[in-house]
């Protein structure tokens, strides 16, 4: 039935080397339809795809996979364009979810697929009912089906509470013996050469698991839960310390799943603590989707003796996603955050600063307020250090403000012009990007609508103000107006009379379009692109030159380092003598960076001013040219402007300085001001210089020279 | 574009679609532009130095399973020009007369409507189809036909550009500058070696097997690194050093300006030669050996070199032995590993976090295979 079937040449799950806690997992999943889903996280390459769609060979229930293009209309269903336009009749047409239901919707590649989608898949899926209300179609029915969404860790994560809609997870270990990658590399030139022969090779395994989910799934519904297995599920999810309570149903159903695999109608405690193994390492509160072999140790070790879960997570533990799960985390706390200015003034900056995460423990961040900005700094000697991982975190704040979806992305979410499909609006101005299947379902609706108008039928004059009303409400659908659909069920069409509109015209007897300019709708679409961050450089000769260098050309390679992560974009300006050079354009490259960053020489005296001016015109430009993305200044100096504009003297200096902050900040420039200032006499200027840009402050002077005194 | 009027699949009228009640629309042969259009192209063989990226393009052409190859390098080394210079090198393949050219062979991959049908074999030629990084994402997977929408109110499936690139080859030009969703399509569709198009109303799954030969100039930004893991060998062009091969270059280029025709003729025998070349290692490559020790090799040197996936293990076992092939070997010997190692790792070696890589790729593969 569905599109999915068509790919009949399927490596087998059977003859997937390795891995077998996945499989199991899997079959898990296939046992027990209460277990609503499964996550399988691995590298590229470590063959997540393969074995996501190896489900199709071993269930008949149906499976339909979610492309990552695919459109909310193909999603939820829409409005049948050949049943309106060919009969007059309103008929709601199923999308994916309904295809799915009762069987199992694959989604491959999960932290591609737009956040918007990914929403509604969840959400329906907890809720466990579709409702769809729109072009004057209403559409609600119950649908259970079970999701199966893979993922690869470094291309950004899920939120917690993401996570936590998918009962169970997995980790892929690529960490494989020689003799395994041999045999992996003979079964996949096997499978290549003649995948028919191959799984005709594999077909007696492939039975035999087929026989096993079969008497599996025909054995659960006797098996239950004792009050004892009950109360070492708690004691276990407790000690683990995950939020909420899906993880003990999550865990109970896979249990229930283990035993029935195994052929017993009790469970043994044995069944729990290889349970928990998969439901609940990803609800851990320090859960990171890291796919090691250690990490498989740890787990082993876990499910060996579950009680000490909570200690044997350690620290070390944190990556990148406990960025989306605090991201997550703190917007429960404070849901007005978005609201904020987007860089957390300096206030709140220090006050974040006491007592969090130390970060030599971590080297990790938990939100924006205590980001280690001296970490980032400190290790910026390009010869002999690694960037530090957290550096692309420096424009968090503006991530947040920016952002559209709840910040699981590790990318900037925004509407524009480009990037993801979203669904359609009504255009602004000029139709820029049509959105055909909405405009001929609009233009077509609006054709029963005006029949409607001018029939006959009494209960078709009721339906058409209905579906009329609905348009002008905009979302409310057409059977709020309609008591007698109701009644007989949605999926019963609307009959009108023959003609479709009024003011359509028959072409060769067949029914055509009437396109009005409001009928037009434009695709509504979303991108996930990167901030653009200007790097303000003090190249003067003054004190602690050659270090200040290396502290930027590390912070700059570090965000590009993880750029393909983010899509940020990085440009480099330096002032010194009289002058103010971009001598990096915005770019995401790394080579070109690294080369640029190695070339450039301090000496001469600060116009810091000029400086500001510069980048604020180069700011201003680029903004022009990509409007979408967040644009950030970040100024690296100790506020020392010594080359003043004609007319002006030294006395000025801090005046003029917080009256160009001001103008810049009033233009909608966003900052960060790096203080460099060292010395036992300090003027404080680029406080103050942060303060008139509203900048976020960092002290850096510690790290270009430690202080005499002490 | 062309292939634009080509293929049109009409689904059925219905409440719900039904994909396996397909009406398709006979394609209208348009070889005669075809060939008007190779002739504009410079002949492969006049293409002077530059022997890795020929041997590269040449491997995939032999075996269009290896994986496709990424040209990175400097502007103007050539690399548009070779990569389109193929066209003409390509032979014609046996395809269903569908909007997808299926494979007679493969009846696993066929499209909808060959599976439901009876469906003629023609001869077609193998194309070099572009992907502008300008093309929206519609173009590239298809999208409703809004002429027949329009005037029929039926839907119909448009096929896309990934839809004209099945079992041909699909040229990114400038491929790190392709915008995230565009990627995303292709990652999906090579991923699966289908497309599937649920979007706007329409619901259509068609194979979509291609070489992906992608071009780039490394300066202007990097490659993603999924859509890098999917090139199966990466290839550095930089501009040729020999003063002689640099004036050869520019009088051949002249030649080529003047008079195209005349330029395509005085290769002509050299194309045909190297046609049948290609042929021949095409026949030869479904006979070449290697051993099991040689497999266990190439897994060993992955691991050594902390390779991720496996992608690339399958990829250099597929360009020794194409590599042998284009020899006129029946056997993979060790210099075919040699080089295979060369073209099929260099972009998957474990790197550092500044993007160095941490083992030394040739310093290795001499120790291994040298």
């Amino acid at each position: 039935m569905t599109a999915h079937r068509t790919a009949s040449a399927v490596y087998p799950m059977a003859a997937f080397y390795g891995s077998d806690h996945v499989r199991r997992a899997m079959l898990l999943l296939l046992v027990n339809p209460r277990i609503g889903g499964l996550l399988l996280l691995g590298r590229k390459g470590s063959g997540k795809s393969v074995l996501l769609h190896s489900l199709c060979e071993l269930t008949q229930r149906p499976l339909v996979h979610i492309p990552l293009h695919a459109t909310p209309d193909r999603l939820l269903g829409s409005l049948s364009l050949e049943a309106v336009l060919g009969r007059g009749e309103k008929v709601f047409e199923k999308g994916l979810l309904s295809e799915a239901a009762g069987g199992f919707l694959l989604m491959d590649d999960l932290s591609f697929l737009p956040e918007s989608l990914l929403r509604t898949v969840l959400n329906t899926h907890g809720n466990g009912v579709l409702q769809v209300e729109r072009e004057g179609l209403g559409h609600r029915e119950h649908l259970d089906f079970r999701m199966i969404g893979s993922m690869n860790p470094e291309d950004g994560g899920l939120s917690a509470s993401q996570l936590d809609r998918f009962a169970l997870c997995v980790s892929l270990d690529d960490e494989v013996t020689e003799e395994g990658r041999a045999e992996i590399l003979r079964r996949m030139m096997a499978f290549d050469e003649n995948p028919t022969a191959f799984c005709r090779s594999w077909s007696s395994e492939t039975d035999a698991i087929r026989a096993q989910i079969a008497d599996a799934a025909e054995r659960i519904s006797k098996i239950s839960l004792s009050n004892e297995h009950l109360g070492l599920i708690g004691a276990i999810v407790r000690d683990a310390g995950c939020a909420g309570h899906r993880g003990e149903l999550a865990l109970c159903e896979a249990a229930r799943a283990l035993a029935a695999l195994s052929g017993r109608e009790e469970i043994l405690e044995a069944d729990i603590i290889e349970a928990a193994k998969f439901a609940l390492a990803h609800r851990m509160r320090d859960f990171s989707p890291k796919i090691s072999a250690e990490d498989g140790h740890n787990e082993a070790q876990e499910s060996a003796a579950p009680r000490e879960e909570s200690e044997v997570r350690p620290q070390e533990e944190l990556t990148p996603s406990d960025e989306a799960q605090a991201d997550a985390q703190e917007e429960r706390l404070d849901p007005s955050d978005a609201d904020l200015p987007p860089l957390a003034s300096p206030e709140r900056g220090n006050a974040g600063a006491e007592g969090q995460v130390p970060a030599e423990d971590s080297g990790r961040i938990s939100n924006a307020e205590n980001f280690p900005w001296e970490d980032l700094f400190s290790e910026g000697d390009l010869e002999t250090s690694r960037p530090v991982q957290g550096g692309v975190d420096l424009i968090w704040p503006l991530r947040k403000q920016k952002a559209l979806g709840d910040g699981r992305r590790r990318q900037l979410v925004h509407r524009s012009d480009r990037g993801h499909e979203i669904g359609y609006e009504i255009p602004i101005g000029k139709v820029k990007d049509l959105a055909i299947g909405a405009t001929l379902r609009a233009a077509a609706t609006d054709g029963v609508r005006a029949t409607v108008r001018f029939g006959e039928g009494a209960a078709a004059v009721r339906d058409g103000e209905g579906a009329a009303a609905a348009d002008f409400a905009g979302t409310c659908p057409a059977a709020k107006g309609a008591d007698g659909r109701e009644k007989s069920g949605r999926d019963v069409p609307v009959h009108f009379t023959g003609q479709i509109s009024a003011e359509s015209k028959k072409r060769d007897g067949r029914p055509c379009l009437d396109i009005r300019p409001y009928h037009l709708r434009e695709k509504k679409k979303e991108s996930t692109g990167g901030a653009r961050i200007l790097f303000l450089v003090d190249g003067s000769g003054s004190m602690g030159a050659k270090k200040r260098m290396q502290l930027i050309k590390g912070a700059v390679l570090s965000i590009l380092g993880e750029s393909y992560l983010r899509r940020d974009a990085v440009g480099v300006m330096v002032f010194k003598g009289t002058q103010a050079k971009l001598v990096l354009p915005f770019t995401r490259s790394i080579d070109r960076a690294k080369r640029v960053l190695e070339e450039i020489r301090t000496g001469g005296r600060t116009p810091l001013l000029l400086g500001l001016e510069e980048a604020a015109k180069v700011l201003k430009l680029d903004r022009m040219k990509h409007r979408h993305p967040a644009h950030l200044l970040i100024v690296v100096s100790d506020g020392k402007n010594n080359v003043f504009p004609g007319g002006c003297t030294g006395t000025d200096g801090a005046f003029l300085l917080e009256q160009t902050g001001l103008r810049l900040r009033n233009s909608g420039l966003h900052a960060v001001v790096i203080d460099t200032e060292h010395g036992f006499m300090r003027f404080g200027y680029a406080k103050r210089l942060s303060d008139a840009l509203d900048a976020q402050y960092v002290d850096l002077s510690d790290k270009i020279e430690p202080r005499r005194w002490t | 574009m062309r292939y634009r009027a080509e293929m049109k699949v009409i689904c059925d009228e219905g409440d719900e679609l039904d994909r396996d009640k397909i009406e398709y629309m006979p394609a209208e042969p348009s070889t005669a532009m075809a060939a008007e259009s190779s002739v504009k192209e410079f002949p492969f063989t006049a293409i002077a130095g530059q022997e890795e990226m020929k041997r590269a393009l040449l491997l995939n052409l032999i075996n269009p399973y290896i994986g496709g190859v990424l040209i990175q390098g400097e502007r103007g080394t050539g690399k548009s020009t070779a990569v389109r210079s193929l066209a003409r090198l390509m032979g014609e393949q046996l395809s269903k007369a569908c909007p997808f050219g299926c494979d007679p062979e493969t009846p696993y991959r066929w499209c909808p409507e060959c599976r439901t049908r009876a469906i003629g074999v023609e001869k077609r030629p193998m194309k070099v189809i572009d992907l502008p990084i300008s093309a929206s994402l519609d173009r590239l997977v298809g999208s409703m036909d809004l002429e027949t929408a329009l005037l029929e109110g039926k839907k119909r499936f448009e096929p896309g550009i990934l839809a004209a690139a099945n079992r041909n080859i699909l040229y990114v030009d400038e491929v790190n500058l392709l915008e995230d969703h565009i990627v995303d399509a292709l990652l999906d569709a090579s991923a699966r070696g289908e497309n599937t198009v649920e979007r706007e109303g329409i619901s259509y799954t068609h194979p979509s097997r291609f070489v992906l030969v992608g071009t780039m100039n490394p300066e202007e930004g990097d490659l993603r690194p999924q859509l890098l893991d999917r090139f199966a060998l990466v290839v550095n062009v930089r501009g040729e050093v020999d003063p002689s091969i640099r004036t050869e270059i520019m009088e051949r280029k002249l030649a080529f300006d003047a008079d195209p025709v005349a330029f395509g003729k005085r290769y002509e025998q050299e194309q045909q030669r190297l046609k049948q070349k290609i042929l021949s290692a095409r026949r030869l490559l479904g006979e070449v050996i290697y051993s099991g020790s040689q497999l266990n090799q190439i897994a060993g040197f992955a691991a050594t070199l902390e390779v991720e996936g496996h992608r690339a293990d399958l990829s250099m076992l597929k360009t020794a032995m194409t590599l042998a092939a284009l020899d006129g070997r029946g056997r993979v010997i060790d210099k075919d590993l040699y080089d295979a190692a060369g073209f099929a790792l260099p972009h998957r070696v474990k790197r550092d976090p500044f993007g160095e890589p941490i083992h030394d790729l040739d310093l290795l593969r001499t120790e291994w295979f040298g």
